[in-house]
């Protein structure tokens, strides 16, 4: 493993420590909110894309 | 999630269920950074009906589903999380139970698995998520490692517990 590598998990690790040390409570509000973003992104859905061989046609809702 | 740890205290106090702790992902939360989970497991204690031996999750579903909560498969929805009831199913999980501690969150008292029984439990089952978790709590240090080697030791997962060194925790 290189240096670069080993500085990337002892970062990793180290912020892992730090919110571990972090009081219960405010590491479940933070994973409420986590699974508030993942459901927010699951629940927007990207346009569809245009088709370019019917471009004269307005887009289908 | 502190309406859920209240409410599941109110349930031991009215006798719908005997003792019980916090496991699984949630438990381990409160020892480790968080971890995403969507469910929340509860061990419990059932009280065995009066004449029988028969050990049923039935009254909690009443208690649950009386006070407007929704089930969906083995969960019942609180507050948005799936939370599951599970009696111990291994002389470990009874342990853990046993040996639960006290936690406040915000003002609200529940009772969680020690950072030991939580490591033991996951060395046991096994899965990849269950050795990555086993891995974090060794990596930030969170368990006494005498406790540690005592539970693994009465439980027969020392053998376990040298494979589990050899593959991830060798440098």
């Amino acid at each position: 493993m290189n240096d670069p590598m080993r500085q990337i998990l002892e970062n990793k690790l180290a912020r892992r420590k730090e919110l571990a040390a972090l009081p219960v409570g405010e590491k479940l509000r933070m994973l409420a909110q986590m699974i508030a973003d993942t459901r927010a992104i699951t629940a927007s859905r990207p346009a569809k894309p245009t088709n370019p061989v019917r471009l004269d046609t307005p887009p289908r809702e | 999630m502190e309406t859920i740890f209240a409410l599941i205290k109110q349930m031991e106090a009215d006798g719908v269920i005997g003792r019980y702790a916090i496991g699984g992902a949630i438990g381990s939360i409160f020892w480790l950074e968080p971890i995403t989970t969507k469910d929340i497991d509860v061990f419990v204690a059932l009280p065995t009906t009066p004449g029988g031996t028969l050990l049923t999750l039935g009254p909690i579903y009443e208690y649950l589903l009386a006070r407007g909560f929704a089930p969906r498969g083995q969960f019942i929805i609180i507050e948005g999380w799936a939370v599951e009831f599970i009696p111990p199913g291994t002389p470990l999980v009874e342990e853990a139970l046993a040996k639960a501690v006290e936690r406040d969150v915000n003002g609200v008292a529940t009772r969680v698995f020690t950072a030991e029984h939580l490591a033991a439990i996951c060395l046991q089952v096994g899965r990849a998520k269950d050795h990555d978790r086993v891995s974090r709590f060794v990596e930030q240090g969170a368990l006494d490692a005498k406790k540690f080697e005592t539970i693994l030791r009465r439980h027969q997962l020392l053998e376990k517990w040298r494979e589990f060194q050899q593959r991830y925790l060798q440098p």
